[in-house]
């Protein structure tokens, strides 16, 4: 099997969809992944010493091993100074980066854990409409209940995504050129509509949930190499576009209120509460189609999980 | 008359647990129960959910090591002065859990977590185990709270010379190990093989999930509430608590949820293992099968009911600098919930809680 590292997301402004476009060079500093990764914010080493330090009972600025709990006690087996006691500094030594006794919690052999980013579902593509038709499905609604909720639901968001769309080409249309705005709608449209997207299932049976990059748009609004302040507004209208999108809290009141004559209260308040939610999905466990050029290579296959990079005819086809 | 019964009752229940634990007798069923062979259902034998087993080449279940285990288990002279057995705490009626939020040591000093469940443990893929996951493997991590000097005090080096004492042992560490021999470590063999032969399996939620493709599917096992909220679980909680595959709820590494925002004073958890500052506040999470009857819940068992539990998710919990990034407020309605509890006790397995294998041969 070949391998190629999860770098080669980097090579997503290539992809042949956009070939027709004037491509900006690779710049390796720049994140491209259509969906980011949600990280936190660790604590720091001094939380660490702050917490031991409530043990020192005697406050004479030492934690001899009396003074810990019986699961901690075996602590002490770091202390470097001899005196069978833990202070300040060597509590500090030991709560910076890899501390040398601190690798005990490891992943057991041949199970990789959970590991990787995480992002919300939402973002994986633009469109919300998984989100919101995901949220109906949840409420396990009579059949012809479904039915009638979807009949509101699918063109409520198509007029969503209409409106925010008609408002976005306005915003484009003084900022590019035809052929440039041209170019840019059919790459949207297919964001959209995530046309062309495969569906693929493992020979266990299992789906494969894959998601076509495509371009990042934004980054191909950069790549037209438009004057510094058109594309600063043609970014900001982008922005705008995805916030629009998503149903804000007006347009959720509206929907809901459509929904008056189909679902009951709670089922309407339970929706409401569904779609003011984001959902978290595993980053590594989507799966993307790449295609495109580095250098003189043609590059075409499938990104699955972190660091798995299979050509097509290594993957089951649909 | 309820006054003389009730007084009765206590009488009779000090006066069993004043006996002796040399002079308690324990019955063994002439054919072994089988331990070593575990009829799963087909989402336990996927491949993505067989690699969550943590048993090792060197120590697989047998039926023999399995029974030797049971009866250590629920033997009181593990403890130093033979009141307390590990069955004490890890109670089979509660997934072995203890009811109470704190156990009693065999002293009567109080433990400051709570017990954790014992369901499953064969898939932690891990393979570390206590709140802190500071115990390796099974194998490793039986023997701490025998040693424990607030949970049950024994000696190990006394451990084999006590046991030896009981004629009954012999046969058993001879079936099991082929020699009669009494060893610390063959102890904590035949512990871990009891410990990992508690499958639970045969839930409401496993006997649905035979019936459909996918999780996601509806159960037709289940009534319309159950399905809501296994459609919630799986769109909002199965990210963390049924990692890739469908048959075991157990997180795949200690978490920080963020129950507290103090980083000094509460329990630190893996952190105080580790030292690590982004471990601080960490703590294992115990596998959500049979979570209706292992109240009360988190390490310092806190919530005493499923409802607190979800209020405490729906919240999105406290700002923790190390709270985890799938900890999101959810903001769950009142029937939500009520859907999420409902589901989550199709994950209750009463043959398991009560199956005469793994209860107390003492009695």
């Amino acid at each position: 099997m070949r391998r190629v590292p999860l770098l080669l997301l980097a090579i997503l402004p290539l992809t042949t969809a956009a070939s027709a476009q004037t491509v900006a060079p690779f710049d390796p500093a720049r994140p491209t992944m259509v969906f980011s990764s949600i990280t936190g914010v660790a604590a720091g080493p001094e939380i660490v010493v702050a917490r031991l330090m409530t043990f020192d009972r005697d406050n004479d600025g030492r934690i001899v091993k009396s003074e810990l709990p019986e699961r901690m006690q075996n602590l002490l087996a770091a202390d470097t100074s001899g005196d069978q006691a833990l202070d300040r500094a060597e509590i500090l030594a030991l709560a910076s980066p890899a501390p040398a006794f601190a690798a005990a919690a490891t992943t057991a052999p041949g199970f990789r854990g959970g590991g990787g980013g995480y992002t919300f579902g939402d973002q994986v593509s633009l469109s919300t409409r998984a989100h919101v038709e995901g949220a109906l499905d949840d409420l396990r609604l009579p059949p012809v209940t479904h039915q009638n909720a979807l009949a509101i639901v699918r063109p409520f968001m198509t007029r969503l995504e209409a409106d925010a769309t008609t408002v976005l080409v306005k915003e484009l249309e003084g900022l590019m050129s035809p052929g440039q705005l041209g170019s840019f709608k059919v790459m949207l449209e297919r964001r959209m509509t995530g046309q062309g997207t495969p569906a693929v299932f493992r020979t266990n049976g299992t789906k494969v949930n894959f998601v076509r990059f495509g371009p990042d748009l934004a980054q191909m609004i950069e790549a037209f190499a438009l004057p510094v302040d058109h594309t600063k507004a043609a970014l900001a209208a982008f922005d705008g576009f995805k916030e629009r999108i998503r149903p804000a809290a007006a347009d959720r009141a509206a929907l809901v209120g459509e929904l008056k004559d189909v679902l009951s209260d709670e089922e309407r308040e339970n929706f409401d509460a569904a779609l003011q939610r984001r959902p978290l999905v595993k980053a590594n466990g989507l799966a993307g189609v790449v295609s495109g050029v580095v250098g003189r290579d043609v590059i075409h296959g499938v990104v699955e999980g972190p660091a798995v990079f299979r050509t097509p005819r290594q993957v089951a086809q649909p | 008359m309820k006054a003389w019964l009730f007084t009765g009752v206590a009488i009779w229940v000090v006066s069993l647990a004043a006996v002796p634990a040399a002079e308690r007798t324990f019955t063994l069923p002439d054919t072994p129960y089988q331990y070593a062979y575990l009829d799963l259902p087909a989402h336990f034998r996927e491949a993505a959910a067989e690699k969550f087993d943590n048993t090792p080449a060197d120590n697989p279940i047998t039926d023999a090591g399995a029974t030797l285990g049971r009866v250590l288990f629920y033997d009181r002279r593990l403890s130093a002065n033979d009141t307390v057995s590990c069955g004490s705490c890890h109670v089979q009626s509660h997934a072995f859990v203890d009811p109470d939020r704190f156990s009693k040591g065999f002293k009567g000093g109080l433990t400051d977590r709570h017990a954790m469940n014992l369901v499953n443990l064969r898939y932690h893929p891990r393979a570390r185990f206590f709140w802190d996951e500071r115990g390796g493997n099974l194998e490793a991590m039986v023997l701490l709270p025998v040693e424990n000097r607030l949970e049950m005090g024994q000696d190990l080096l006394k451990l084999p010379g006590i046991l030896a004492a009981e004629p009954r042992y012999a046969p058993l560490f001879r079936q099991a190990f082929g020699d009669p021999e009494i060893t610390n470590d063959r102890i904590a063999r035949a512990l871990a093989q009891f410990l990992r032969s508690m499958v639970s399996a045969q839930a409401k939620y496993d006997e649905g999930r035979l019936q459909v493709r996918s999780s996601h599917d509806d159960f037709p096992n289940f009534t319309v509430e159950e399905n809501r909220g296994k459609a919630l679980f799986l769109r909002n909680c199965g990210l963390c608590h049924l990692p890739d595959q469908d048959a075991h709820f157990v997180m795949t590494e200690p978490v920080n949820t963020g129950l507290d925002d103090d980083t000094v004073r509460p329990d630190g958890g893996v952190g105080d293992i580790t030292l690590k500052p982004q471990d601080v506040g960490r703590f294992k999470s115990p596998a959500l099968r049979n979570v209706e009857v292992t109240a009360p819940y988190m390490h310092d068992g806190r919530f005493a009911t499923l409802e607190a539990v979800i209020d405490h998710y729906s919240s999105g919990g406290k700002n923790h600098p190390n709270k985890d990034v799938r900890v999101q407020p959810l903001h769950f309605t009142s029937s939500e919930k009520a859907a999420l509890i409902a589901f989550l006790k199709t994950l209750t397995d009463a043959k398991f809680l009560s199956d005469p294998k793994f209860s107390d041969p003492f009695k």
